[in-house]
């Protein structure tokens, strides 16, 4: 067996060096790809049918009621024991949720409620004396965090389960084995010795000395399904095992709501390379491996309540996977391993899991990129993130965590921060800090505005006093949550999976950004009158005359929205945050603009109350009238160095209008991204299809079991989302010929 | 500088011309098609005014997502604002942005040559190809297509000419078109798209 090149990482854990000392790029087309064998198919349909019994269930198909979730904690489960070619599952039966009280007992309770499973009173008595993260944050919570949760203006909260959005390396354990990981976290442990034990020397040795036993109890997983991943993995087929051990660990230990994958294929390929060139596989025999990996990845489960649901639905783990992208050497990431994850669209059809990512560059190769055209034109699975951006703050070995937050594989987490709705703010602005819905003063007391029509100037002074109240508020309720997550729901695996020496960010994020910059738009550029209620609230507005509206790449408009954004993370960053945590902030809504819209009054732009805002970054739904280019111009314009965490914006286009013929079309499409990137866009969803079979896919969702569609951040099956989130969907801009 | 009014813009036009190409609809036709998809276009009233430099500024922003297409100009019956589309063509000719016209060719030759001459091509859609079922369909006579279509061959402009047909008048039509490209010899692109 050939060995691999040396380098680095031969001493020191170094994936990033292993990797680019070994990878093989790849240039060539999609004719290599193998069909999937008669084995993958048997299994695949034993699991669909398994989800059409889990969707006619009502979502759930068993619960694991008896048993609290950990690595080893249950006994190995199987699809088809003889058949199955990468094993593990997060029970012992596949699509059968687990119980994780940790992040809170409520989460739990109310999820068995809501499908009818009783909690086993053994573990209820146990969390009677275990305390939980949710405890944790509610006992500090102060009145002030719980109005503003209470009435919208901060929401999405992670102060109820998991946080998620860290990544593991789970390509250590297939390069070092568990065994090398354990004995470097040994070496490091005295560390954290220091002559003066503050809290935050103490924390972390305790962190760590939680890491070495999760890394023990890693060994265990392996070897209850018969695997010994202490040393590493030889071949293709235990480096996705050794890598799938270690994702499966970290759902067993954490319900984190975004629980993503990193950048594995390229990783992997180099196995496969190997393997292929020595003989011991056959391109058939590999992508037959990866199709079983990527099966495992598609049954990932939560046990979540209904109202979780109604915010991010369609059971999304974000099961992100990184693909492509530009090496700090120049050259490309693009491997046969990076067609082989899209090929299980192809293989075991459309599927929103994993959250197949692309990491864009108008220098990958230009059979990869007509390739990833047509898979987005056949699936609408895929998303694009630009390799070009995020490489100059990240270098060539960062993953996506969720939808659009990057981080450097293995040496950064984030703190989760959800959202909050600057849209609200805005109306608080207006309201004197009262809320428009419950008239509860929930901001500080201001005069709110008078007069028979809004006064620019007047607005924004307001609005930027509760910009002050609402950044300094927001931080340090993310300041309690991350206090308590760290301390009450410790991601030990995960933690391990990373280097000692951790970069932190505090992820903020902003809704309704496009519903604010078309508000003072309509401020400055129409006449926009109030109208009160008997208790002098505004509760409504009359627009007079028209308005430069963003997603027209007009500078009056897309300025307002740049000057919010930028004036937003300035203020987060003059709030102390949680381990020093550097601050960033999405503007990412992911399926709750529907909720964030529910609880927000009519705004200045003329939406009234409880419309949806638009997802993410885009433009409000219909007011985008001059065509795509135009729409993603004004969203490019959202400066990256101010929404780090990452921006989001969904593209819908209906097949007829993207191009006369197929060619026409991948070749339309990857002009289109190429130059979104080069126009400095972040992220950009592509989805391609008419809204009839959207519309007819909610009367018979039977007909589609597996249509997928890209929401912001994220893709999910269409029959999952609620009615609500179908017809927001549908009453989205597609861009259609005139 | 020259304005004109504006209809609609799409800047992702992906089935007026070759390519992706940002396309400028403009008010005014003097044509009454049975079929017209946007009688909004027919009178000038209602549209948005816009100056040449706008628009070509607008489209020099964002010219890199027009590399491999450019700008359409259609309408309405574009040419109808003479001054102001010649006035762009030249401007986006200077600019090396590829130009094509979107028409019916439903202006008299005299006036139309010029900007004909100043457009990378021409999309001329024929309506019908007979004189008397163009009068029918569109309320005029047939001569300014027709010279407009015998301009293009004697100058060899690059021209895709759309003849449509309309199901309810099917094959005969078709026949009629067929023979009238036979008999005149005509040796441009001809794209046959049915409306309806």
């Amino acid at each position: 067996m050939k060995e691999f090149a040396e380098g680095k990482w031969s001493n020191h854990i170094n994936v990033r060096d292993f990797i680019v000392r070994n990878y093989t790029p790849y240039d060539g087309d999609e004719s290599f790809l193998a069909s999937p064998t008669e084995r993958t198919l048997k299994i695949w349909d034993k699991l669909s049918k398994l989800m059409d019994q889990e969707r006619e269930k009502g979502g759930v198909l068993d619960v694991d009621t008896k048993t609290i979730s950990d690595i080893d904690a249950y006994a190995p489960g199987y699809i088809d024991k003889d058949n199955e070619i990468i094993v593990g599952l997060q029970t012992d039966a596949p699509l059968k949720r687990a119980v994780m009280p940790f992040g809170g007992m409520r989460m739990v309770k109310n999820s068995l409620d809501a499908y009818n499973y009783e909690m086993d009173p053994r573990i209820e008595d146990i969390f009677r004396y275990r305390k939980t993260h949710n405890d944790g944050v509610f006992d500090v919570y102060t009145p002030a965090m719980r109005a503003a949760r209470k009435s919208g203006i901060i929401t999405g909260l992670p102060d109820a389960y998991g946080r998620g959005r860290i990544i593991g390396d789970y390509r250590r354990i297939a390069l070092y084995g568990v065994d090398k990981l354990i004995e470097e976290k040994m070496n490091t442990k005295d560390d954290f010795d220091h002559p003066y034990m503050s809290d935050d020397y103490i924390r972390q040795r305790e962190e760590h000395a939680e890491q070495i036993k999760a890394l023990g109890k890693l060994k265990k997983l392996g070897e209850s399904y018969g695997f010994d991943i202490s040393k590493p993995a030889t071949d293709t087929k235990e480096a996705f095992q050794w890598v799938y051990f270690g994702y499966l660990a970290a759902v067993k230990e954490q319900n984190g709501a975004a629980m993503s994958l990193g950048r594995v294929s390229t990783f992997l390929d180099i196995y496969a390379q190997r393997d292929l060139e020595e003989g011991r596989y056959t391109e058939s025999e590999i992508q037959e491996i990866v199709d079983d990996f990527i099966m495992k990845l598609r049954i990932i489960r939560f046990l979540r309540t209904p109202a979780y649901d109604e915010l991010f639905s369609g059971d999304p783990n974000w099961v992100t996977e990184s693909i492509g992208g530009i090496g700090a050497d120049g050259r490309h990431m693009v491997t046969k391993m990076s067609y082989r994850f899209l090929h299980t669209l192809t293989n075991l059809g459309p599927a929103p899991e994993p959250n197949m990512t692309v990491l864009w560059s108008t220098h990958l190769p230009e059979n990869f990129k007509k390739y990833c055209a047509m898979m987005s034109i056949k699936t609408c699975s895929i998303q694009y993130e630009s390799d070009r951006i995020m490489r100059k703050r990240f270098g060539d070995d960062y993953g996506i965590a969720c939808c659009v937050s990057a981080m450097v594989i293995g040496k950064q987490m984030q703190y989760f921060g959800a959202r909050a709705n600057l849209a609200k703010a805005l109306l608080y602005a207006i309201n004197g800090g009262r809320d428009e819905k419950s008239g509860l003063q929930i901001g500080p007391e201001l005069l709110a505005c008078r007069g028979t029509y809004l006064d620019y100037e007047d607005v924004m002074r307001k609005y930027d006093v509760i910009l002050d109240w609402l950044a300094a508020l927001y931080v340090n309720t993310l300041n309690v949550i991350h206090y308590m997550h760290d301390k009450y729901c410790y991601e030990k695996i995960q933690m391990a999976l990373h280097d000692d020496d951790i970069d932190r960010t505090m992820a903020c994020g902003i809704a309704g950004l496009s519903v604010v910059a078309d508000s003072l738009s309509a401020i400055k550029y129409a006449k926009v009158k109030p109208v009160r209620n008997e208790e002098n609230l505004v509760i409504d507005y009359i627009v007079e005359g028209d308005f430069p509206k963003f997603g027209n790449n007009d500078p009056r408009v897309d300025d307002l929205a740049v000057d919010i954004t930028r004036r937003f993370i300035n203020k987060l960053k003059k709030v102390p945050s949680y381990r020093n945590a550097r601050h960033t902030m999405s503007i990412l809504t992911i399926t709750s603009n529907v909720v964030y819209g529910k609880k927000t009054g009519s705004t200045p732009d003329g939406r009234k109350a409880g419309e949806p805002f638009a997802p993410g970054a885009n433009p409000m739904h219909g007011r985008d009238v001059n065509g795509s280019i135009a729409s993603m111009l004004s969203v490019s314009k959202l400066p990256y160095e101010y929404a780090e965490d990452g921006i989001s914006y969904t593209f819908s286009i209906v097949p007829t209008a993207l191009g006369i013929d197929e060619e026409s079309r991948e070749e339309n499409l990857y002009g289109l991204l190429d130059n979104y990137i080069l126009e400095e866009g972040h992220h950009i969803n592509v989805n391609v299809l008419n809204r009839e079979t959207l519309i007819d896919a909610m009367d018979h969702p039977e007909k589609y079991p597996q249509l997928t569609i890209r929401v912001s951040g994220y893709a999910v099956n269409f029959i999952k989302l609620t009615r609500e989130q179908q017809e927001e969907v549908i009453s989205r801009t597609f861009h259609t010929k005139i | 500088m020259q304005t004109g009014i504006v209809h609609s813009i799409e800047t992702f036009g992906t089935l007026d011309g070759p390519g992706t190409r940002y396309v400028l609809f403009l008010k005014g036709c003097p044509l009454r098609c049975i079929f017209c998809h946007n009688p909004d276009t027919w009178k000038m009233e209602g549209g948005m005014e816009k100056t040449t430099g706008e628009i070509v500024e607008d489209v020099l922003r964002t010219q890199s997502f027009y590399k491999k297409g450019g700008v359409t100009i259609s309408g309405g019956e574009p040419m109808l604002q003479h001054d102001f589309v010649k006035e762009l063509l030249s401007l986006f000719r200077e600019n090396n942005i590829h130009t094509a016209l979107d028409t019916a060719g439903s202006i008299e030759i005299e006036k139309s040559a010029e900007l004909i001459d100043l457009a990378d091509m021409l999309l001329l859609d024929m309506k019908a190809p007979t004189a008397d079922l163009f009068e029918t369909i569109t309320g005029s006579p047939m001569k300014n297509s027709l010279d407009t279509l015998d301009y293009c061959e004697k100058t060899n402009k690059h021209s895709v000419n759309f003849w449509r047909i309309i199901s309810a008048l099917n094959m005969w039509i078709f026949f009629r078109f067929i023979s009238l490209a036979n008999t005149n010899g005509r040796n441009s692109t001809y794209l046959i798209s049915s409306t309806m």
